[in-house]
């Protein structure tokens, strides 16, 4: 195989993908490597994205989206809930196929694409990251690069081993668990959110509809709560009620970072992309989208690293910039927002639903939910300066 | 060792159970002394350099990891 690349991508997911396209659009020589056998696979994913912030990376196609969603219902502890129409409209992803068209595009692109293939070390020459070890399907292999984006997840070793601090506190990392459950009673264009101490603490419960009869139903709690009652007893409580048959297909689980994007997310001839930068919503979780922006900065920037021959942290440091520029900004108010969120009792979010639904059919912005809501409460309208900065 | 056991630690601390494990690498995230190897289907924690922190016990969604007093 070959073992000299301008750039190695690790990991094939979003990130990883966008980045490994990017670069090989220009002509550069790119390997991106997946540990697992096949892309896309396992999920470990809601597979929510706004509509919006997909279209940006690809023209929809139906091969990929399970559901196309429009109304997000979000249900107070009483039970009561609150329709809003209009705020945002997105999809709920195929992501085994939706993945597996990203890899390809960037294989597509020129990129070389490998799966079953490890990294195992970084090569490092007077404190620059110049190379990859590598293990595919027991074949050690030593693959030189003049910059690596590491794409590699949640349990990201690789910036670890570059330095870089990407340890997550237990308070800034949820832990979730999904059924694919089939045979349910729902509306197939309404995701469900449900939010209270006693089904999810610190994060909240989801139906994603995945058609006409299917959905992702899971939940996300605060990983400084989830012992000794795990993630997924919470799930078998609010499944036991709202989905009582078990119709389950599939089960998903993993870590989602909430707290703040890493500090540092380059280091000389290295950087850092998607969810092992943290670049997940703090909020919401989701993290498809900012993962793709977060390869797209860092392949635009690699481009200009090698256009110029210089991959030092300096020139590098472009993609950190451009990220907080963009999309770190908005995360860091989500981060706030998050805080606020963790602050609120059953009975703020009763009565926040209940303000909710007279919001039902009007025209809806974020910053105009988010003012109706804190301004219900003299509490929480304390927290509307510290948000809206 | 019932299948339900798992490998327990030199140090004795921690428990996989493989059979609740879905290798999400949830705990592979919150470990600060980087023990934790996840591949495809296998979840390994080396034992010599595991610090017995426990952070992996609390952050598991599926509650396949055990500390010493059935924790």
């Amino acid at each position: 195989m070959e073992t000299e690349y301008a750039v190695i991508v690790i990991g094939a997911g979003p990130a990883g993908s966008i980045a490994a396209a990017t670069v090989a659009e220009k002509g550069f020589k790119v390997l991106l490597i997946e540990k697992r056998q096949e892309i896309g696979s396992p999920i470990r994913c809601a597979e929510a994205v706004t509509k919006e912030g997909i279209s940006e990376f690809i023209d929809p196609e139906t091969r990929w989206i399970a559901a196309e969603i429009n109304v997000l219902r979000l249900y107070a502890p009483n039970g009561s809930s609150a329709s809003i129409r209009g705020l945002a409209t997105g999809y709920i992803l195929e992501r085994k196929i939706f993945d597996r068209e990203l890899a390809s595009r960037a294989a597509n692109a020129g990129a070389d694409v490998m799966v079953r293939t490890h990294a195992t070390g970084l090569l490092v020459e007077g404190g620059k990251v110049r190379g990859v070890h590598i293990n595919h399907l027991g074949e050690e292999v030593l693959v030189t690069s003049h910059v690596v984006i590491a794409a590699d997840g949640v349990e990201s070793q690789v910036a670890r081993w570059a330095g870089l601090d990407t340890l997550p506190k237990l308070r800034h990392i949820d832990t979730g668990v999904q059924y694919l459950m089939s045979d349910l009673e729902i509306e197939p264009q309404v995701a469900e959110f449900h939010f209270a101490r006693g089904i999810a603490p610190g994060g909240y419960a989801w139906v994603f509809p995945k058609g006409e009869r299917m959905a992702n139903v899971g939940l996300a709690i605060g990983g400084n709560v989830s012992h000794p009652k795990t993630a997924h007893r919470y799930l078998r409580e609010f499944v036991d009620k709202r989905f009582p048959r078990n119709a389950i297909l599939g089960i998903t689980a993993g870590g989602i970072p909430t707290g703040a994007t890493i500090r540092k997310m380059v280091t000389d001839g290295l950087m850092v992309a998607g969810d092992a930068a943290h670049h997940t919503n703090p909020l919401t979780g989701g993290g498809i989208v900012n993962a793709m922006k977060a390869g797209k900065l860092a392949g635009a920037v690699a481009i200009k690293a090698l256009e110029i021959g210089d991959c030092s942290k300096e020139t590098l440091r472009a993609y950190e910039r451009e990220w907080r520029r963009s999309v770190g900004k908005s995360l860091e108010r989500f981060y706030r927002i998050k805080g606020a969120f963790l602050g609120l009792t059953d009975r703020d979010l009763n009565e926040a639903a209940s303000v909710l639904a007279k919001l039902d059919g009007k025209d809806l912005t974020l910053r105009r939910v988010f003012m109706t809501l804190f301004k219900s409460n003299p509490k929480l309208s304390l927290l509307i300066p510290r948000i809206f900065v | 060792m019932s299948p339900d056991t798992g490998i327990a630690t030199d140090h004795g601390t921690i428990i996989v159970h493989e059979v609740r494990c879905a290798y999400c690498g949830a705990c592979v995230a919150v470990c600060p002394a980087n023990v934790i190897s996840l591949s495809d289907v296998t979840l390994r924690i080396d034992d010599e350099a595991c610090t017995a922190c426990l952070q992996c016990i609390r952050i598991c969604p599926l509650g396949a990891l055990e500390g010493p007093d059935g924790d």
